[in-house]
């Protein structure tokens, strides 16, 4: 039996599901707008054509027929004269028949109509679909420990020793249920003010946008010494049957003067990690320690970390950076950005904890206005970023995720 | 551009109000179109649809005054995506001539319960994808669903190829825990 692809359940939608599905369906490029309307336009012409022909040799209307009034007439007397003698003959008959107590009139039995009926055999329909079942819910208890953060300065970050954050530990034992549909509101230690914890978070973004933009000064950079590596990874299109195809795509190394880096691990001890750590061994400094030019990196296995294109590596004893930090024409473009005012930061929600199996913690989203320099069409201009951060026990607020809105690719 | 402008384009000049109809409707068709042809069509025949449906839109725009065209236009398009998978089904052999021998054997494949399960298992599938919020809801659903490459998602959600990978697998995985704690597996 083929197993049956997740998403396949998603066919045949009702409206509900389809408006939901058509908030994440791909926009049509200019390209494909002109050349549905120019089949559109075409077939629209033809219709219209065909019902013209049609109007004109069709036959329409109806004869109007006017029946004579005489007619009606004599219809009227055949009905009473018919009525008329079947009441006449049942009192004739009434009046004339002697009594038989025990010889009544035989009821009229209509003759049975035969019917031609086959039995069908009811055959259940052949379900290709691997069968989902429901499972009961689970039991059991989950006991958490949540550090609270307090107030602290906004870090300075002009020098590359700047210290992290300080964090006392607060500890709070909290029990959470295994349902995943019920939140609980936890209390834990003080946040401080909103300002406070906005400020904590800036400087948690902040931290992002510095391992973004580590390397972002075009004169240092020697775009002769350049060197090629080759990512080879599986895209999958089934996520049953890890149908897909092998593709490869090759990522652009140019050297970067900087004296503050020789190694990969400068650069490590370097920059802070902002983002969550995540299960899967996606440790986000887990670079390769040996790519040189012409590497081919199989990555047909799909292991989370250990792909082609991280952004930094050294090779000759120098530090090279992906090309695509300086160059428009590559074909993974990537966006640098800057944080435009902190003013305009605002907190949307700072979360109730929810139970999840992967982070299980207090969460906050927060949205800002981001500068973005765009290298495909080299411009600058604002777009909405929208992050969540988590509180992760030892290690205070990180990213979990984040996106940007750009209204300008809506237009 | 809303309907009223669109309408008022299409007074003056037909061939830019065709155009507007599509840019402001093209996906919402095209979602619908997709939903139905999916499991049996091509690209192609999915363009073709699409194309049909603007078609008889426009005939239907020439003939009625309206200020309303999403209800007109997604009328059009659930009754054309039925006939066009109709007419594919024929091709891939899930109908039968009446004047086959074996009609008589053949029992509807209407099941209320697979129906039922589906849409609740649907329900439940779109709810917990909602949960990965962005962009991994979006990476998820273009990804396996629409089919559609990590090089086009990235241009989409404004990223670069290999994190668009690397998010989707661990978005999968993140769905597939979600399913199970829902009590939902195979």
């Amino acid at each position: 039996m083929k197993n049956k692809n997740l998403f396949d359940y998603l066919e045949n939608a009702e409206d509900n599901d389809i408006m939901k599905l058509n908030e994440k369906a791909p926009e049509l490029n200019n390209t494909q707008i002109e050349k549905l309307l120019e089949m559109s336009e075409r077939k629209y012409n033809i219709k219209k054509d065909n019902a013209d022909f049609d109007e004109e040799n069709s036959v329409k209307g109806v004869e109007k027929y006017s029946r004579p009034w005489l007619r009606t007439m004599y219809a009227a007397a055949s009905v009473a004269l018919l009525l008329g003698g079947a009441v006449l003959g049942i009192t004739l008959l009434h009046r004339s028949a002697t009594t038989v107590p025990n010889d009544p009139i035989p009821p009229i039995i209509a003759s049975p109509t035969e019917e031609n009926t086959q039995s069908t055999d009811i055959v259940t329909s052949v379900v290709s679909a691997t069968e989902f079942t429901k499972l009961g819910t689970g039991t059991g208890t989950v006991t958490t420990v949540v550090e609270g953060v307090t107030q602290s300065a906004v870090p300075d970050y002009s020098t590359a020793a700047a210290a992290p954050n300080a964090e006392t530990n607060a500890v709070q034992q909290k029990t959470a249920a295994p349902n995943n549909s019920e939140t609980q509101t936890v209390t834990t230690a003080e946040n401080g003010s909103d300002e406070a914890l906005k400020a904590k978070l800036i400087s948690v973004y902040e931290d992002y946008l510095e391992t973004t933009n580590i390397f972002s000064d075009p004169s240092k950079v020697d775009f002769d010494d350049a060197f090629y590596v080759t990512d080879r990874y599986m895209d999958y299109s089934d996520i049953n049957d890890r149908e897909g195809h092998v593709a490869e795509m090759q990522y652009k190394y140019v050297h970067y003067d900087d004296p503050r880096f020789h190694s990969l691990q400068d650069i490590r001890d370097y920059l802070k990690d902002p983002f969550v750590y995540e299960m899967g061994g996606s440790d986000k400094f887990a670079w390769y320690d040996d790519l040189y030019p012409g590497r081919v990196i199989d990555d047909t296995n799909n292991m989370i970390g250990t792909s082609g294109g991280q952004p930094y590596c050294v090779y000759d004893d120098k530090v090279y950076v992906l090309s695509f930090m300086f160059e428009s024409d590559t074909p993974y473009y990537r966006q640098r950005e800057q944080l435009a005012d902190k003013n305009s930061v605002e907190i949307v929600s700072v979360g109730e904890y929810e139970y999840d199996p992967f982070v299980g913690y207090e969460f906050a989203e927060i949205k800002c206005n981001c500068i973005v320099d765009a290298y495909t069409a080299g411009i600058t201009h604002n777009v909405t970023g929208r992050i969540q951060f988590l509180n992760v026990p030892g290690k205070g607020w990180k990213i979990l995720q984040y996106s940007y809105e750009d209204p300008e690719q809506n237009q | 551009m809303t309907d009223t402008e669109i309408i008022s384009l299409m007074n003056t000049d037909p061939h830019e109000g065709h155009r507007s109809i599509i840019k402001e409707y093209g996906r919402y068709v095209y979602t619908i179109v997709y939903n139905k042809l999916r499991s049996c069509g091509t690209e192609e025949d999915v363009e073709e649809c699409i194309s049909d449906i603007f078609a008889d839109v426009f005939i239907a725009l020439d003939k009625n005054n309206t200020d309303k065209l999403k209800p007109l236009i997604s009328t059009i398009a659930k009754r054309t995506a039925i006939d066009h998978y109709r007419s594919l089904s024929v091709k891939t052999g899930r109908t039968t001539s009446i004047d086959n021998e074996s009609m008589g054997e053949l029992a509807s494949d209407f099941n209320v319960e697979h129906i039922s399960d589906t849409n609740e298992l649907r329900r439940i599938l779109l709810e917990k994808i909602e949960l990965l919020g962005e962009p991994d809801s979006t990476i998820l659903i273009q990804k396996f669903y629409y089919n559609r490459k990590s090089a086009e998602i990235a241009e989409a959600v404004s990223m670069n190829a290999s994190s668009v990978r690397a998010r989707s697998t661990r978005a999968l995985q993140k769905l597939k825990q979600l399913l199970t704690d829902a009590g939902i597996t195979r």
